[in-house]
């Protein structure tokens, strides 16, 4: 699945460690999903669209079929 | 509390009862060796002491079940899949050999490898799904 998470985390000017601690997650796993290795949870996706003030799907790509 | 919710007081990034149960089960595990060969202890005393090293193996289990309930998602799933892995391995090495020894193939091989070979494939599971998601 491919994501914004990148793009939105950079435009705040936040590093991947500020991000992960605003989520409440290690600085491994925002790498990890900004990278596209791991899709997060439900739970999780809703907690980073909602400090984007964005919607799920305005963060979330699903891939290209 | 750190990034999540897990304690400050860790000692290389585990719970303070992991360490001191892998060091209380050395301690005790070579002081009740030499007990039950050299005590002079009768049957039900030698077993008591024979389990003491049981005890802090409690300590350490809890340790590491405390450590992974306060991971966040990602390396709560490392851990499964790593635990997933190592369980698989040891089954199937467990099942050979047991196999093989009711045929009289291989002479009879102590269960101790069992524990320790777990924790083994259970790191390098871990280290290699850490690459993979890092």
């Amino acid at each position: 699945m491919n994501n914004r998470l990148r793009e939105l985390r950079e435009a705040k000017a936040w590093s991947q460690q500020e991000l992960g601690e605003r989520l409440g997650v290690s600085r491994q796993t925002v790498i990890s999903i900004e990278k596209g290795k791991y899709a997060p949870s439900l739970p999780l996706a809703f907690s980073i669209a909602r400090l984007f003030e964005l919607r799920i799907e305005d963060v979330f790509l699903p891939d290209e079929k | 509390m750190s990034w999540d919710g897990f304690p400050q007081r860790r000692w290389l990034g585990h719970p303070p009862e992991l360490w001191v149960g892998v060091v209380a089960y050395l301690v005790l595990g070579v002081a009740a060796l030499w007990l039950v060969r050299n005590g002079g202890f009768g049957g039900g005393a030698r077993f008591a002491i024979g389990m003491a090293p049981t005890l802090p193996l409690l300590l350490v289990a809890r340790g590491v079940l405390r450590m992974i309930r306060h991971q966040d998602e990602l390396h709560r799933r490392i851990q499964f899949e790593a635990i997933a892995y190592a369980a698989g391995i040891v089954m199937v090495l467990s099942f050979t050999l047991g196999t093989l020894e009711a045929m009289d193939l291989i002479p009879h091989v102590t269960s101790n490898w069992a524990g320790q070979a777990l924790i083994l494939a259970w790191g390098i599971a871990a280290g290699i799904l850490n690459r993979r998601y890092g």
